[in-house]
């Protein structure tokens, strides 16, 4: 009785142990060292010989050994578990925890688990909310199984652990994206003859950084390109998709000088290597001489136009399909005037779109708004818009005003 | 900001699924998982749009997927009912006509 009484105390010192490993932890930025002093201490409080942790990649098919106290080498060998195969597959596939009390090469996948020699295991998984990040798990070298108690101080473990690198791998995804974006936006887009131009990117307050981005450049063909473009989603995944498509389509930029056939290329690109993905764009193509400009719309919103001394409006053109959505999809060229003087405005729905108006009543806006005698001054009135509530999408904006020959 | 709400009504000749109020990247996946559901039952999958009040470009992106895995799993699936500033996004956005079926499915 007096030894049973001591065991739990010592088990409960032992959990608060845990606990303050990972609520000095939480606040911290470095999860590695966090992760081993936690998997260190889970090792024995569980009398184990080896503690470890596997997180799912960003495909979410198979695991990664991240972390580990005793088993090193898995994590050195950078060793990877499809989910749905061997001990820690299963525990992920089936979001349920797991005990095993003979290891052999027919329940485990890591050769590293049969090298070490070890004889049980026990595992949870890590979760975030519902879904499983990864896989945390225990293991002796010697006979006796894990019992329903041990899951449970696993199961504290791991919740843990899921919090602390939930909240770091969040902090990574925003840094990166934001690194990314700055990398492919430049403040200020390169000056082109003729045209006067001015870009803003904006992140959404709910979104944060997406998948929004422009782009402007001069072809050795003489005709000038601008690009608006949108990729559906947000954060790393959107960001990174964008930087893909956006070198993309300058590539195809470079093949033709019609834009509909570009985004049709583009399009066929997306569908066979970016599955899943949704991107609408706006491309205008300007060429060296006349005052007209090709344009494409795939799903993208209407540009605001301005003739030289005009109101601005809404250009008069129908939207073919997004990128991403249907094989082959028919897309169509609009030829419309850009003179000297004229104004065009690029922007992403999160500029116009708001939830309690027709998005129609937002461009309107945009268009009774945008006015200036510089393309500097036309972005500003644009942002304008953007500033006077909250915005939940990013915004990504390009004003251009033409100041005469592209010749230059 | 109102909460999406998914009804799925498996009737004899089709699987309506219902939505009502704002469609969101806070709602995607949710959605998402909805629409497998209803295409895995095989009958063919009407989405009922008359209670949706807001969708963004998140929305355009799940139900245009939806569209295309129920074409390779050969399920037709159409939207219906769009109202208001719902309709407008799906006319705006060129995929109204490709959501309610006018086009071929493949």
């Amino acid at each position: 009785m007096a030894a049973a009484v001591t065991a739990t105390r010592t088990a409960a010192a032992q959990l608060r142990r845990i606990q303050a490993v990972t609520d000095a932890a939480l606040s911290s930025l470095d999860l590695d060292a966090m992760l081993a002093e936690l998997l260190d201490r889970t090792r024995e409080v569980l009398d184990a010989d080896t503690a470890a942790i596997m997180l799912l990649d960003p495909s979410g098919t198979e695991l990664v050994a991240t972390a580990a106290a005793g088993l090193e080498d898995e994590v050195r060998l950078g060793i990877r578990v499809p989910v749905g195969e061997g001990f820690t597959g299963r525990i992920a596939a089936t979001a349920r925890p797991m005990i095993l009390d003979h290891v052999d090469p027919g329940n485990v996948f890591s050769p590293v688990l049969l090298d070490q020699h070890l004889i049980s295991m026990a595992g949870v998984p890590m979760l975030d909310q519902d879904e499983v990040i990864g896989v945390l798990y225990v293991g002796r070298r010697r006979q006796g199984t894990f019992t329903g108690e041990d899951v449970e101080v696993l199961r504290l473990v791991a919740d843990r652990a899921s919090l602390a690198t939930r909240a770091q791998l969040r902090r990574l995804d925003r840094a990166a994206t934001l690194a990314l974006q700055r990398s492919l936006l430049p403040a200020r887009p390169a000056p082109l003859p003729g045209l006067d131009l001015a870009a803003r990117y904006l992140p959404g307050q709910q979104v944060g950084v997406g998948g929004d981005w422009y782009d402007a450049f001069r072809l050795p063909s003489g005709h000038t390109g601008l690009v608006i473009g949108d990729v559906a989603g947000s954060g790393l995944a959107a960001a990174v998709i964008m930087g893909r498509i956006r070198s993309a389509l300058r590539a195809y930029a470079l093949e033709d000088d019609d834009p509909a056939e570009v985004l049709a290329r583009l399009d066929r690109k997306i569908q066979l290597f970016e599955p899943g993905a949704l991107a609408t764009a706006a491309y205008v193509v300007i060429p060296p001489a006349g005052d007209v400009m090709h344009l494409s719309l795939a799903g993208h919103l209407p540009p605001v136009y301005a003739g030289p001394g005009a109101p601005a409006r809404p250009v008069d053109t129908r939207p073919d399909l997004p990128l991403g959505v249907f094989p082959d999809a028919p897309r169509r060229t609009y030829t419309l005037p850009f003179p000297t003087g004229a104004t065009l405005l690029l922007y992403t729905d999160g500029l116009v779109e708001r939830r309690d108006r027709v998005i129609d009543d937002g461009i309107a806006e945009l268009a009774r708004t945008v006015a200036g005698s510089s393309a500097l001054e036309i972005c500003n009135a644009a942002v304008g818009l953007a500033g006077d509530q909250a915005v939940s999408d990013d915004i990504a904006i390009l004003a251009v005003l033409r100041t005469g020959s592209l010749l230059g | 900001m109102t909460q999406l709400s998914i009804t799925t009504d498996h009737q004899a000749e089709a699987t309506v699924v219902a939505l009502a109020g704002e469609l969101d990247l806070g709602s995607r996946t949710r959605l998402q998982a909805a629409l497998a559901e209803a295409i895995e039952a095989g009958r063919p999958v009407v989405v009922d749009l008359s209670g949706l009040t807001f969708m963004d470009s998140t929305g355009i992106a799940v139900l245009t997927n939806a569209r295309r895995a129920a074409g390779e799993a050969g399920v037709p699936l159409t939207v219906t009912e769009a109202t208001g500033t719902v309709e407008r996004i799906l006319e705006m956005t060129g995929v109204r006509q490709f959501l309610s079926g006018e086009w071929p499915q493949r």
